[in-house]
């Protein structure tokens, strides 16, 4: 295969929250424009299509109806949707990188777009999840997602002899950050003492412990670098593995975070100790403490110790999703993870709300789909 | 093998007030109706704890009379759940069902809130992982009457429940020695 380098130049997205009266294509197409905007090229421009499944407003081949939608059917080379949960976005952007190394395409439009909290009720966000549960084994018992998490943090928090309460440093590590993120959807400051009055959903996990459903959308512009201007990025090396789909087919380890993440980091020899932050799917605190671990970024047991501590602030020697994450800046169902991407590139490039000081110019971002189950890891680069 | 006294219509919580059923209930009440009709004409016992069925139609039919099992490879000696009809790790399809029903607690989460018709009317309940001493895992919720307190990392005997409810599979849970806890 030739190698054509590859980057993102440009990146775009909504408010995240209540989008009243819009449907997903509308928020696809807000994204997209604005994303192209920022790569200073034109829809005429884009022959390849990548784009996350919603829960609200999804079509069965949802990435030709986006591409009709958006008036670029005859243009495309290449078109998909991705179905993956929250390693969507990310596995995107790979697919991406792929078809234009195989020159299959020169510019891939990614966008991610979701409108579960306007355009269906909360419950039926939560029963469209469940529905995802295994049919022979999980839905028959009333698995939830929520459920399948919690499962997780209680053998979790027995392995290691820690209380209910030392998941929540997790979420409040994440709404400091979230604070000073203008795009954040949950910006009020969140004590221990309210993080401890949350309900229970799904015991040991309070409602702070779980990502709040809301509208929004993401974009990104790919492209060889041959059409690059400055503070371009590009993908430094990635991996994916899985041990499972469905929680009652785990095992008692959590393996596949770490493959994925070790295939990434033996492509071009990066590591976490290169990055100036982190980007990890944080759906649920127990998502982010099991994935903080199994990458070696925390030692077993102590990753809501380091981020009370302060380690994945700001000025700590790692942060990690200084945008807020999945559990402050929100989670816009099928469209989650881009936000994630979004912000990595834009702290690459120095325009962030909460900024990180960028000394290397690398990131890592680590994202997983299903219940830990699509584990997919990335290390993203300024060129 | 009931352990409440809920009723036995088995159709009662999956009617909705009006149009199509979700595809979750629809899912369920096709699982219940196998297993109350089209199942029983398949499976059979061997009288040594071991079927020839290893599918998930057999294993909810098997619990459903009150056995807790998990398959068995001959090919490899394995014992494993989730049930397959293809061995997990040498994909042999020589495969039996094996009763076992001692197992510890090794997760446990109780669920407070769900839409999810038959469920919403039955929480608060727990849902319980439990490790088998070969490794095997497997998730079922817990009897809503349970008098004990489930304590992580206790050996118990399981003891399958298959009320007409609105939880419809649970498990009893008893001490190894045969006390409830």
């Amino acid at each position: 295969m030739k190698q054509v380098p590859v980057v993102i130049t440009g990146v775009g997205e909504t408010t995240i929250g209540k989008h009243y009266g819009k449907t997903t294509l509308e928020l696809t197409f807000e994204a997209a424009e604005k994303a192209l905007t920022d790569a200073e090229c034109d829809w005429n421009d884009i022959d390849g299509l990548i784009v996350t499944q919603p829960l609200v407003g999804a079509f069965p081949r949802h990435a030709l109806a986006v591409a009709e939608n958006l008036g670029i059917s005859s243009q495309l080379r290449y078109a998909e949707a991705i179905p993956m949960g929250g390693s969507s976005s990310l596995l995107g952007l790979i697919n991406a990188d792929r078809a234009i190394k195989m020159e299959d395409c020169s510019r891939v439009l990614i966008v991610a777009a979701d409108t579960p909290r306007t355009g269906q009720s909360r419950q039926e966000s939560v029963k469209h999840f469940a529905e995802q549960r295994h049919p022979d084994w999980e839905q028959p018992i009333g698995m939830l997602n929520a459920s399948a998490y919690a499962l997780l943090a209680s053998e979790y928090l027995s392995r290691y002899k820690l209380g209910s309460e030392e998941l929540l440093h997790l979420p409040l590590m994440l709404r400091r950050h979230a604070m000073r993120t203008s795009t954040a959807a949950y910006r009020d400051k969140l004590s221990i003492s309210d993080a401890l009055e949350s309900r229970v959903v799904s015991s040991p996990l309070r409602l702070v412990e779980c990502s709040p459903i809301n509208d929004g959308a993401g974009a990104l512009v790919v492209t060889s670098n041959k059409y690059v201007s400055a503070k371009a990025v590009r993908l430094a090396g990635h991996g994916f593995a899985t041990d499972y789909d469905s929680y009652v087919f785990k095992g008692s380890e959590l393996e596949a975070p770490w493959r994925a993440y070790s295939e990434a980091s033996k492509r071009e020899g990066l590591s976490v100790a290169d990055c100036d932050f982190a980007m990890i799917y944080d759906s649920y605190s127990i998502a982010l403490a099991l994935q903080l671990e199994a990458i070696g970024i925390s030692r077993p047991g102590q990753a809501a110790k380091d981020a009370r501590a302060g380690r994945f602030d700001i000025d700590g020697d790692l942060p990690i999703n200084p945008h807020g994450g999945l559990l402050s800046h929100g989670h816009c169902g099928g469209a989650s993870g881009m936000h994630h991407l979004v912000e990595l590139v834009k702290q690459l490039r120095g325009q962030a709300d909460n900024q990180v000081p960028i000394v290397g110019g690398t990131a890592l971002y680590q994202a997983e789909g299903g219940i830990l189950s699509a584990n997919t890891s990335a290390f993203l680069q300024l060129v | 093998m009931n352990c409440s006294s809920r009723g036995h219509h088995h159709g009662h919580f999956l009617q909705t007030k009006a149009g199509k059923p979700s595809l979750l209930k629809r899912q369920i009440q096709h699982r219940l109706h196998d297993k109350t009709q089209g199942y029983k004409a398949h499976s059979h016992h061997t009288g040594d704890n071991m079927t020839s069925h290893s599918t998930p139609r057999s294993w909810w039919d098997q619990f459903r009379t009150g056995t807790i099992s998990l398959t068995y490879c001959k090919g490899c000696q394995t014992e494993d759940f989730p049930v397959t009809s293809v061995c997990r790790n040498c994909r042999a399809r020589d495969l039996k069902l094996v009763q076992r029903d001692h197992a510890t607690l090794v997760a446990l989460t109780t669920l407070h809130t769900t839409p999810v018709a038959p469920f919403k009317d039955a929480v608060p309940f727990d849902l319980c992982t439990f490790s088998f001493s070969s490794g095997a895992r497997m998730t079922l919720p817990a009897c809503p009457n349970l008098k004990i307190r489930l304590t992580l990392g206790t050996l118990y005997r399981l003891t399958p429940c298959a009320d007409h409810g609105a939880l419809p599979h649970h498990v009893s849970v008893h001490e190894v020695d045969g006390s409830v806890r």
